[in-house]
């Protein structure tokens, strides 16, 4: 039911294959199937039995018998409002069907993705993940959703059979031989059709994404130009998709004719030896109105099974989709007999021979910055290193070491932070990274105040509580790195280490951070990776990393000893 | 939970959205007609069914084979016309829709792509790229389904009612006294739904989103630790979302319950009032039947027409995005020609919308071929001044202008060739390497392209290529590091050949001595330009022939490096700083 939602727990999935995932599915919400099932059958049972009251009422007025008319209209009439009370609750419980599984399908595939991490997106690519997240989540919904039409369907085929094989077994035979044929007769049209959708599903997704690109590139398009190249690239692939669905269409349409040739055939064989049973006296005419409601009526739940079929093999590929992540694995292994993490020591990556002295502030200097990034990932292990080479902390491995106690231990910030959506508070107050989560750490205004972002909490309308958007769209690259620095402070790792924290911080705010940096996060380890002499005259030590070979010093005496690291920090400038 | 800013591009109303539509359908006119002609020949061959029935259980008593077998035959070729031109109708129908589609879809692209600069920069690209993918297959969906099925259901449903009536006049009456329910619930329900839909849809999109954040932050949630935190979020936004479909959910309960109950009122007084009349003799038994099986015939294309309403409403709302963004008043432009390449700013005050000026009286008039680099501390309205010397905004006073002509008045063709903008954002198209250069230069050879990309030192990174200038870019194509896309960004600049140049941050993700190597030897192609460069790094500052120190949305320094070095200002200050912390003993 819906107020269960969302789950407390979406609980642990049978992940052996996808039948049993939809199964298990099933099960777990199953006094909503249950219900769904029961209303739906009452619902599509009514209205299957509605022709029988309307073929005796007519026989009721060919007779002149004026209380039957009125027994048996009466009966149409409670018929038809049982009919309209159990199609709303089979409805309700429809939705609930389709919104209870959406969901946990939703909460099992976060919670998957918070627990692979980054490893989520280097296992599968995003573009997959997110047409997870929509297209196949509501595909397993709709599965639960049907569930409730389809036991309708089945059980009120099976009411008409016995009401048509009791009363004029000649006709229900016809029907209910008829009926799924004429209705399997149209599957052979689905291959073909199913296969243009196809083409023509991809084919829009060009599109949308020429239109796509052509918006997010627009400022460079309307300040250099193109415009004209573009909107003639759009038009290209807007005719290409207008061609194909025209030809689906055409496909659609021969369908759309089979739909009326095939039920019609059955209600036309029904009519022909319906007026000859008429003729002999076989049955009322009232009995063949009945049986010309029924083939028309038929229709309904035969068509709600072929839909049915079609849905189930659709949630039997999007729950593939679903299990092929929440069966994945974290890629940075945790080990079985792991280490503990010793706690004041110094770490090695041995890889850049970069050591980062306990308690003390490093300034790495690497020149390429994508070697610098990497270089701060695999300190942190967002990454493994390669090769033989490791990362250690006070000589034990980070990769022996429980990965979860590595994240809580050291932390890294990336140069170009992502923001999460929410208010400005939110994106600074990060959970402790301390060893007692009750242990004093930095407030969310010291950490702002030492990242200088106090301009930008003041800048924003609301103060802290002010909106964020994704991605901190909203704010400038500059604002963005200072908020993540903010939120790095507040958290208080045992070792952090910040990528370029300040690339986009001009030079005065940057000399402050440096400062007040040093600061705060006096006696504890802290590990930089900057070519600016702003911060590096703020470390206690820096080592510079070039050509495969490290230096340590301080930034005062690399300056005057090193020509390649003056070139480095300085830009050249002498 | 507005987590957008208010959309500043307007939303078409009904009767412009409509239009809009219809010069499309108009276009159109013969197909329409097919169209309907076509499926009122099949619907009314579906309807001779119960006419038959009603000749057979009228000659019940002598019936014979001949009319049973003449009636089986009429039935037949009923069904292989209606089967014919309901193919047909449908076909008619969906080449209308799709060529409405196309019409609407390009036009939108058309006139985005001449959307005034000023209002792309101010709207960002989110509200756009929402009409771009939501709102257009929204339309096309509600086209692509609706349309056939409101076809079929307008005209059977018209037919049905006609063909009630002729059967037995007085019965037509029994359809009566369902409509005033009918018309009350459904006006009842479409006056609430349309925001609940809306409201649904827009938490529904959050919860979706949340899947697709918590992916691409992937790295910030490990490292800060917040997964625990992030299933609360989801939870949170998935709660709302419920409530939003709880909402709904009660006014179809109301609305459909409504509906379903009326649908079998027609058919118990057909039966009753019929039965009566035949009776009385004054109907015949074969009539009330048919009468009565036509009454159920309306159901489905009523329950259809019903059923349609929303979505059709919400595929309005799509529409009225969609066709909105042609409602942008077009920009204000000047037919002059600058008269000379000389770029003056004077007395400039900008604010963003409502709020409080961000430049305070700024006066900037470079020499012709002045090399200006702009530095001052974030937020101090660099960037801003970047995007009024550009002419993308209008200043709110004071005047930007190019050879006397003011800039944010020029056609974008003809400012584009005089002054361009170049950001730290950059956009890769999804296309070769090589139509990703030649935007701004359709007809530049290979060579050419060549040379600008040896000039901003890409050369290296172009031979690292799969396929070199025809390596498809951007999203979907070879990826490439952030500062060959910058490097890609400035080789445009160049092919566009501006006699003014802004640079905002442009080189800000290449690492320091390759933005140096690169600054230099542009600088050698701009000999003869005027170049702005912004820019919160001090080299950049040392390089140029004049500084400006923007502080605070007003200009507190400018000059040479040395002038300013001697001043001994604010700029001096940083610059010792700088040179003390980065020079040391040396210094």
């Amino acid at each position: 039911m819906l107020s269960r939602i969302p789950l407390a727990d979406p609980g642990d999935p049978d992940l052996r294959s996808p039948v049993r995932f939809l199964l298990w599915m099933a099960h777990a919400q199953r006094r909503t199937v249950i219900g769904g099932a029961f209303f739906g059958a009452l619902w599509m049972g009514t209205q299957g039995v509605i022709p029988a009251a309307l073929g005796l009422a007519v026989n009721a007025i060919i007779q002149r018998n004026g209380p039957g008319l009125i027994l048996w209209t009466g009966v149409v009439f409670a018929l038809g409002i049982l009919q309209a009370a159990a199609g709303v609750l089979r409805h309700r419980r429809a939705v609930s069907n389709f919104l209870e599984a959406c969901v946990r399908v939703q909460q099992l595939v976060i919670r998957a993705a918070i627990r692979l991490g980054t490893g989520l997106p280097r296992q599968i690519g995003a573009g997959e993940v997110a047409s997870l997240g929509t297209t196949d989540v509501v595909r397993v919904g709709r599965l639960l959703d049907i569930s409730a039409r389809g036991t309708g369907a089945v059980v009120s085929i099976v009411i008409v059979a016995v009401i048509l094989l009791s009363t004029s077994p000649q006709l229900g035979l016809v029907l209910l031989v008829g009926a799924p044929i004429a209705a399997l007769l149209i599957l052979p049209a689905m291959g073909p059709l199913e296969r243009r959708q196809r083409a023509e599903r991809t084919q829009r997704g060009a599109a949308s994404a020429v239109a796509a690109d052509t918006v997010a590139g627009l400022r460079v398009l309307r300040g250099l130009g193109g415009e004209a190249d573009f909107s003639a690239r759009y038009a290209r692939t807007s005719q290409a998709v207008r061609h194909t669905t025209v030809r689906t269409s055409l496909i659609q349409s021969l369908l759309d004719g089979l739909q009326v040739l095939l039920p019609g055939a059955v209600l036309v064989t029904i009519t022909f030896l319906g007026a000859r049973l008429v003729r002999s006296g076989s049955i009322p005419p009232g009995e063949l109105v009945a049986d010309y409601a029924y083939a028309a009526f038929l229709a309904l739940p035969v068509q709600t099974l072929i839909q049915a079929a079609s849905i189930w093999s659709a949630a039997t590929v999007a729950a593939g989709r679903v299990l092929s992540v929440l069966r994945l694995d974290a890629d940075l292994a945790s080990p079985a007999d792991s280490e503990a993490l010793p706690v004041d020591c110094d770490i090695v990556d041995e890889e850049s021979g970069v050591i980062a002295v306990d308690g003390l502030m490093t300034a790495v200097v690497i020149a390429d910055p994508d070697v610098a990034s990497a270089t701060a990932a695999r300190l942190g292990r967002l990454t493994d290193p390669s090769g033989a080479s490791r990362v250690t902390l006070g000589g034990v491995a980070l990769d022996r070491v429980p990965v979860a106690e590595v994240r809580r231990r050291l932390m890294v910030l990336d140069r170009d932070p992502h923001l999460l959506a929410g208010t400005l508070r939110d994106a600074v107050d990060a959970p402790s990274a301390r060893a007692n989560e009750t242990d004093a750490r930095p407030t969310v205004e010291e950490a702002i105040a030492a990242a200088c972002g106090a301009d930008i909490v003041t800048g924003l309308g609301d103060g802290l509580d002010s909106p964020v958007s994704e991605r901190g769209r909203s704010l400038s690259c500059g604002q963005r790195q200072r908020i993540a620095l903010a939120a790095a402070l507040r958290a208080d790792p045992d070792v952090l280490v910040l990528d370029e924290p300040t690339s986009a911080v001009d030079a005065h705010t940057e000399a402050l951070i440096g400062e007040r940096l040093g600061a705060l996060r006096r006696g504890r380890t802290t590990v930089i990776f900057t070519t600016s002499p702003l911060l590096l005259a703020r470390a206690d030590r820096v080592a510079f990393v070039e050509d495969g070979t490290v230096v340590f010093g301080t930034h005062a005496r690399l300056i005057a000893t090193d020509a390649r690291y003056r070139q480095v920090v300085t830009r050249g400038n002498e | 939970m507005s987590r957008e800013r208010a959309s500043i591009l307007p939303v078409a109303g009904g009767r412009a959205a409509w239009r809009s539509l219809r010069s499309g359908l108009a276009e159109r006119r013969g197909l329409i007609a097919a169209a309907i002609a076509l499926q009122m020949a099949a619907s009314a061959a579906g309807l001779v069914g119960p006419q038959l029935l009603e000749r057979i259980i009228n000659a019940s008593g002598a019936l014979t084979d001949a009319t049973i077998d003449s009636t089986a035959l009429l039935f037949t070729a009923a069904l292989v016309v209606q089967t014919i031109f309901t193919a047909g109708a449908r076909a008619c129908g969906a080449l209308t829709g799709e060529y409405v589609l196309a019409r609407l879809r390009e036009r939108f692209i058309s006139t985005v792509l001449a959307l005034p600069i000023g209002i792309v920069e101010r709207a960002g690209t989110g509200d756009l790229m929402t009409r771009a993918s939501t709102d257009v297959d929204d339309m096309s969906q509600a086209v692509r389904r609706g349309l056939p099925e409101l076809l079929v259901a307008g005209v059977t449903g018209v037919l049905a009612v006609a063909a009630l009536v002729v059967t037995a006049p007085v019965l037509g009456l029994v359809v009566v006294p369902v409509i005033p329910p009918l018309v009350i619930a459904t006006r009842w329900y479409l006056r609430r739904a349309r925001p609940a839909y809306q409201q649904q849809a827009a938490a529904e999109a959050v919860v979706n989103s949340d899947l697709q954040e918590t992916v691409n932050a992937a790295r910030t949630i490990e490292s800060l630790r917040l997964g625990p935190r992030r299933i609360a979020q989801t939870d949170d936004d998935i709660r709302d979302w419920v409530a939003w479909e709880r909402r709904t959910l009660r006014l179809r309960t109301v609305f459909f319950g409504t509906c379903e109950a009326a649908y079998i009122v027609p058919l118990v007084l057909c039966l009753l009032f019929g039965g009566l009349l035949v009776m009385h003799g004054q109907l015949s038994i074969g009539a009330v039947a048919a009468a009565a099986l036509y009454t159920q015939q309306l159901v489905s294309p009523v329950d259809t027409l019903l059923a349609w309403q929303d979505e059709v409403q919400l595929a309005s709302a799509s529409l009225s995005r969609v066709v909105g963004v042609s409602e942008v008043p077009a920009a204000e432009m000047t037919g002059r020609i600058p008269s000379d390449r000389r770029l003056v700013a004077e007395r400039l005050h900008f604010a963003y919308d409502d709020s409080a000026d961000v430049l305070h009286g700024i006066d900037l008039s470079p020499e012709v071929g002045a090399r200006l680099a702009v530095v001052g501390p974030s937020g101090a309205g660099k960037s801003t001044l970047a995007l009024l010397l550009a002419g993308v905004h209008p200043p709110r006073s004071g005047f930007v202008r190019v050879g006397g002509v003011e800039s944010h008045l020029l056609p974008p063709d003809r400012l584009r060739r005089e002054v361009a903008l170049v950001t730290q954002e950059h956009h890769l198209f999804a296309c070769s390497l090589r139509d990703n250069l030649r935007l701004p230069r359709p007809d530049a050879g290979d060579e050419q392209l060549l040379a600008v990309l040896e000039t901003v030192d890409a050369m290296q990174s172009v031979r690292s290529l799969p396929a070199g200038l025809d390596t498809i870019l951007g999203s979907g194509g070879t990826s490439i590091s952030p500062g060959f896309a910058q490097q890609i960004a400035i080789a445009r600049l160049l092919l566009a050949d501006p006699h003014t140049l802004v640079l905002d941050e442009a080189t800000s993700l290449l690492d320091s001595r390759a933005a140096r190597h690169l600054e230099r030897s542009v600088a050698v192609l701009l000999e003869g330009r005027t170049v702005i460069a912004i820019s919160h790094r001090l080299h950049a500052a040392h390089d140029a022939e004049l500084v400006v120190v923007v502080e605070d949305g007003r200009i507190s320094e400018f000059g040479t490096h040395a002038d300013l070095l001697r001043a001994g200002g604010a700029y001096a200050r940083l610059w010792n700083t700088w040179r003390q912390d980065s020079a040391g003993v040396v210094g």
